[in-house]
Formats: C-alpha cells, structure tokens, sequence
C-alpha cells in the first residue's frame, strides 16, 4: 500500500484548499474550521483505503464541508429572519454597479446553498475548482453522463435563484 | 446559454475575481501540520512490516543456534518436549517483545485516526447544542419578560379603572348637589313670586280706590 507524506501534502495543497474553503465561507474561522477538517478527513480516508487523487479527493472534502457550512449558515439567518418576512437572497437592484456585483456574488453562494447538496458539489468542482468531468465523475463515484446532468440542474436553478424577483414574476417558477 | 449577460456568468466571473487571502494563516497550516506529526510518529506500515521480518528472521537464527548448540552440547539426544519448551522460551524471550510493540503502535495509530475522525463530529454536535440552548435561553427569557411586561400593563389597567370609578363617583355627588340647590332657587324664587304677586294685588287695589276717590271729588268739583 502506498504511504502517503501527509506533512508534505498539506503544504503543497493548503493553497487551493483554503482558497475553495475560503471562496464559499469568506470568513476566516470558517473557513480555517473547513480547512482543517477537509485535512484530517482525507488523512482518516487514507488510512482505511488506497487515495489515487489526493488534490480532487482534497477538493472534493473542502467543497463538502464548505457547502455544509454555508447550507447550515442560510438556514440559520433565514431562521432569524423569518420573523421580519425578510427574504435572505435580495432582487432588489441597487444604484451603484460595484455593490451590485458584490451582491450579486453574494447572491450567489446563497444560492449555492439552496441547491441540493450533490448538485452543489459538482457545479463547484467543475466551476471553481476546474476539475474535469472525469475527475468529478471518479471522485463522487458516479458517471460522466451523471455529471452533465447535474451540472445543467444545477445551472438551471441558480440562474432561477440569481434572477431578479420582476423577472421571476413574468413566467412560471422553476420546476413547474 | 452561456450568453455575455447570463447574470450565471456574470456571477461567476464576479466570485472568482474576489480578493481572497492566497494562503491560509500560518497558525492554522502549524495546526495542521503538528497533528500529521503526531498520528505519523509511529514508523509507517510498510517499515514496521520489514522490521517485522527481520525481527522474525533472527529470531528463526537464534532458534536455530540454539537447537544446534543444545544439541551438540547435549549428552544425550534431548526429547521432543526439551525441543518445545526451548521454542518456546527463545519465541518468549525474542519475538513477544517486538509483537507487543508493533500492537500498541499499530493501535496507537488506529485509535488517533478514530479520534480525530470523532473528534470533528463531536465540535460540530456541540457547536449545534450550544445554538439550540442559547435559541432556548433566549425564548424562556423573552417569555418571562412578556409575562412581566404583561403583569405591569395588568396593573396600569387596573389603576386607571380605579381612577375613572372615582371621577364618576365624584361627579355623581357633585350633579346630585348641584340639583339639590336648583331644587332649592326654584323653591325660593316661586315663593318670592307669589309674595311679589300678593303685594302687586294690593298695590292695584289700593291704586283702584284712589283714582275712584279722585274721580268723585273731581265730579263733586264740576257740579258746584
């Protein structure tokens, strides 16, 4: 069985676990909370069977537990917001273009959130992480084909979720 | 669909041009990197494996000396038991050790993996208790404030009710007083009425016999 040095992994992957981590979470004690685990659940993985892909394995982990986080966090505001009926992913366009960008980021990793979790996972992976449909397909242990048609639900329903609340007025909501 | 105004797209693009720090901090890497040190301290599978072998290789050689030296030393050819027991003891004395080793090593390693495993889901079982008590502590004193809050308006209630019964008592004997005294000016007034009246009538009777008797000597005049 091969042995991996995971001292020497976690230096040559922190970067681009941290940046997935840190890309969702944008907040620092999250995302080092996410990094960490992500680390330690690979090395625990490790230990019970074979890793070929230790970068999409490492990857894949981050964006799981990041996702995780960023699904508990919406439902918490959401859950605090609920009393004032204010709706977390705001419609409303604002004067400025640069806050209007923000917020449409924002809107964004929100949105991420609402998807179902397996859609979420690949449309990272894919979007943010640039893993192959191969790579994606391998590290979640379904099809290629399976990958596709995640990635266009998933597509589909954030471009649902990223549109403004006029336009969603105007047609029939996703899914109907 | 990937148009240039896809608000997707736009989206996208936006996310991944935000500012992000490019490592994480250095605390948080030593963290990480002290712990794979500690659970890879024990020498790895594969090393453990080959002392294993080796250990187990010298031990066959040691076995083997010592047949041979017992039986070249021995007066007589030793018996089946001699040979057990003397397997037996140089097992005991050079292989249990480097076996009771390679256990607590291995177990060691086992058990650290399990523990960090288990030690992840336990922060966040905590972490999710700890907001469902201070959500629970929040509501129970929201409640004990709107019952307080509750008892206090009970009060006002009841204190303004107090004071509006007394004005209407007060007004009450004040209308009944001030009836009682019209009562008693009408009284007054009728009476000074009839006294006005009575004076009146005797004024007129008395104005009647004067101008008769003032007719009759200005008639008794004219006649002489």
């Amino acid at each position: 069985m091969h042995v991996h040095n995971w001292q020497r992994i976690a230096e040559e992957h922190a970067s681009v676990v941290w940046q997935t981590a840190y890309r969702l979470l944008r907040n620092q004690a999250d995302a080092a909370d996410c990094f960490q685990e992500a680390f330690l659940a690979a090395f625990a993985l490790s230990q019970r069977q074979p890793v070929r892909n230790v970068r999409a394995l490492l990857l894949h982990l981050a964006t799981t537990r990041a996702i995780d986080q960023l699904r508990r966090r919406v439902r918490r505001v959401r859950h605090e917001a609920n009393d004032d009926g204010i709706d977390i992913v705001s419609a409303r366009p604002g004067p400025d273009a640069d806050a209007q960008n923000l917020e449409l980021a924002e809107r964004l990793r929100a949105a991420i959130a609402q998807l179902p979790p397996q859609e979420a996972k690949v449309f990272c992976l894919r979007h943010f992480n640039d893993l192959s449909y191969r790579e994606i397909s391998k590290e979640l242990t379904i099809t290629s084909g399976a990958v596709g048609v995640l990635l266009h639900r998933a597509k589909a329903r954030l471009r649902y979720l990223l549109e403004p609340v006029e336009a969603k007025e105007k047609r029939l909501p996703y899914g109907t | 669909m990937e148009r240039k105004d896809d608000i997707l797209q736009r989206a996208i693009e936006q996310y991944s041009n935000e500012p992000i720090p490019p490592q994480p901090p250095q605390d948080v890497l030593d963290a990480l990197l002290t712990k794979f040190g500690e659970a890879t301290v024990p020498a790895p599978q594969a090393h453990n494996t080959h002392t294993f072998r080796r250990l187990a290789a010298a031990a066959a050689v040691l076995i083997f000396a010592g047949f041979a030296a017992g039986r070249l030393s021995a007066p007589r050819q030793p018996g089946s038991a001699e040979i057990q027991k003397a397997i037996e003891q140089s097992l005991a004395t050079s292989i249990e050790p480097a076996v009771r080793q390679n256990v607590i090593a291995d177990l060691s390693r086992q058990w650290q993996a399990t523990l960090d495993a288990s030690y992840v889901a336990l922060r966040e079982e905590l972490t999710e208790q700890y907001r469902t008590d201070l959500l629970q502590v929040a509501a129970q004193t929201l409640a004990s404030s709107n019952a307080t809050t509750h008892r206090l308006l009970e009060e006002l209630v009841a204190s303004i009710y107090i004071a509006q019964v007394q004005n209407r008592q007060w007004v009450a004997s004040a209308l009944v007083e001030l009836d009682a005294t019209r009562r008693q000016d009408s009284a007054h007034f009728a009476n000074a009425l009839v006294t006005l009246a009575a004076a009146t009538e005797g004024e007129i009777e008395r104005t009647k016999k004067d101008m008769a008797g003032l007719l009759a000597g200005t008639r008794d005049a004219n006649t002489d």
